[in-house]
């Protein structure tokens, strides 16, 4: 009996599931790409959060694969109801000698409106990938929320050029 | 002088005067009583002893003198009782005495018999020399004819029981076919050795139907004998008597060994049913295989762990990395820690599946060389023994079937 059970461990053993490959990082130009977003991108990090009623999250606004950038106009819905905005912080994407400048405009109707503009030692504008703000939520209500960035977000060059945001990426908050 | 030969005449009239003792003597559940010896012997005038004998229904009568006796009632095959209370009696007129019944002494018979039936078998299963089984047949054909052996019982009741007739003769005396029958009925119980005779004489089917009776009992051996009489009924020359020819069949208990026992061993574990069949190089094999496997799939297993823990860290990573040149170096070690789990889990799949075809293949060559079920154990080892009534003499012989 006991070289059966030995025998069953084994085959057991031999069943172990290998685990499914998932690369769904945000951030990975690659993966994104497989899901259809094109960069330059707009991106939330992380881009699903799971909490707890009345509890704080972070979620950080990224800009992927952008090239030149000198200035951002941001423009982020979320639900109100579930979600209650906290703070909002600058990110380190325009961080260098001199800290960015930036302001937004919160209505208490679940837009929140960033504006930052590049102010570099050495050069005028960064590419790359890189977060502009980093906000503060907490879940108020239990439920599925999202964040999504409006489609009149604009990034702009150190000469005022527009950069076409070819992708725009979504958060989930899943508040239990 | 007149007066002096009056004397001594009516002396002599006294001191051998005799007196008339009669009375009945009965065996326990018999219907014949005859043959039961009343003994009177002397207390007190030395060994002038009167025996009166029974007749069939058990009165005797018997002229003694007047003395004081000791009586003795007496029948072989029975209890002696003597006279009671006193067990002597001073006769001096004619008596009746009070009526005796004797046991019989059935279980003291029976116990002997019993005894002596294994210590004959024994000495024939023992394969002793001739000249001292002779001995023995002749100290047993003795005691048939001596009436003074107080252990052997009435002939007419027990003949059945005789031992040299009943194991080593299948002996039908002339003229008494009575006896012959009863000679072929087989012992009561054996302990260690079972007889079995089948004779069938020519004309006399009663007899035969008789012979065919079994032994009541045996432990460890059987024989089975068979006799074809031929000749005269009830009568059977030397000549004519057949050798007896007896089976011995092995009283060993061991183990049957069945391809489908080895078959459920190697079912169990690798090699086991080649062990049970004496196949031990097989065995051996078998489970060199099976751990070879085994080990194989622990490896992998080993190397499945440690390539899935690799692979959850550098996942983790990966899902935290916000630096893009983290986020594909971390990418890049998931995808590659991924394919060891790959690899491992496949290499243990294909290991197990070896290690499965290859138990399968024990079990099925388990039973390929398990031991054939003709040669268990448990089968007839094809000895014969036979008894030459002619020579006097035991034959051994063995015969193996060729289809």
């Amino acid at each position: 009996m006991k070289h059966i059970t030995m025998f069953i461990l084994l085959l057991l053993m031999a069943c172990e599931e290998v685990p499914e490959e998932v690369y769904d990082n945000p951030l990975d130009i690659e993966a994104i790409t497989e899901e259809g977003i094109e960069t330059p991108a707009l991106m939330f990090f992380p881009d699903e959060i799971n909490i707890n009623t009345k509890e704080i999250f972070t979620v950080s606004v990224y800009a992927l694969d952008v090239q030149n950038v000198a200035g951002a106009y941001i423009n982020i819905n979320y639900d109100q109801d579930k979600l209650l905005l906290i703070a909002i912080n600058p990110g380190t994407f325009f961080s260098d000698l001199q800290d960015p400048l930036y302001f937004s405009e919160t209505q208490n109707s679940g837009k929140i409106e960033l504006y930052t503009v590049f102010f570099g030692a050495d050069s005028s504008s960064v590419s790359g990938t890189g977060s502009f703000f980093s906000i503060m939520f907490a879940a108020s209500e239990s439920g599925v929320s999202s964040l999504t960035y409006s489609t009149n977000c604009e990034l702009v060059d150190p000469d005022d050029n527009q950069i076409e945001i070819k992708g725009f990426g979504e958060g989930v908050v899943n508040a239990h | 002088m007149s007066r002096l030969i009056f004397s001594l005449f009516i002396s002599t009239a006294v001191s051998f005067a005799t007196v008339t003792v009669d009375g009945y003597a009965y065996l326990g559940k018999q219907n014949d009583h005859s043959g039961i010896n009343i003994i009177f012997d002397p207390r007190d005038t030395g060994p002038v002893t009167n025996i009166a004998t029974t007749d069939a229904n058990g009165y005797f009568t018997v002229q003694v003198e007047t003395k004081n006796y000791f009586i003795t009632y007496a029948k072989d095959g029975y209890f002696s009782e003597p006279i009671k209370p006193y067990g002597a009696i001073d006769f001096d007129t004619d008596t009746t005495l009070s009526s005796v019944t004797l046991i019989k002494q059935t279980k003291l018979i029976e116990f002997v018999n019993f005894i002596e039936n294994i210590v004959v078998d024994n000495y024939r299963k023992l394969d002793i020399p001739q000249k001292l089984l002779e001995r023995i047949q002749l100290a047993d054909t003795t005691s048939q004819t001596t009436p003074t052996r107080h252990h052997q019982p009435d002939i007419s009741q027990t003949s059945g029981s005789e031992p040299a007739i009943r194991f080593s003769k299948n002996v039908v005396p002339s003229g008494t076919p009575e006896k012959a029958e009863a000679s072929d009925q087989p012992p009561a119980s054996h302990l260690a050795t079972r007889f079995s005779k089948n004779a069938a004489p020519s004309g006399t089917p009663e007899k035969a139907e008789a012979s065919d009776q079994p032994p009541a009992s045996h432990l460890a051996t059987r024989f089975s004998k068979s006799a074809a009489l031929s000749g005269t009924p009830g009568k059977t020359g030397a000549s004519d008597q057949p050798a007896i020819t007896t089976r011995h069949r092995s009283a060993r208990k061991l183990p049957a060994k069945t391809k489908m026992g080895a078959m459920v061993r190697s079912l169990l574990f690798p090699g086991l049913g080649q062990f049970y069949a004496n196949q031990r190089i097989w065995g051996y094999g078998w489970i060199a295989a099976e751990v070879v496997a085994g080990g194989l799939i622990v490896m992998n297993y080993s190397n499945y762990k440690t390539a899935n823990d690799d692979y959850n860290d550098y996942h983790t990573s990966y899902a935290n990395a916000t630096d893009p040149t983290l986020i594909a170096q971390y990418k890049t070690q998931a995808q590659n820690s991924h394919e060891n789990v790959e690899s491992a889990s496949d290499a243990m799949k294909t290991m197990a599946g070896i290690a499965g075809v290859v138990w399968i293949a024990n079990v099925v060559h388990a039973y390929m060389v398990g031991p054939k079920s003709e040669v268990t154990a448990y089968n007839e080892i094809p000895l014969q023994m036979a008894y030459d009534q002619n020579t006097d003499q035991f034959k051994l012989s063995i015969s193996i079937s060729l289809d």
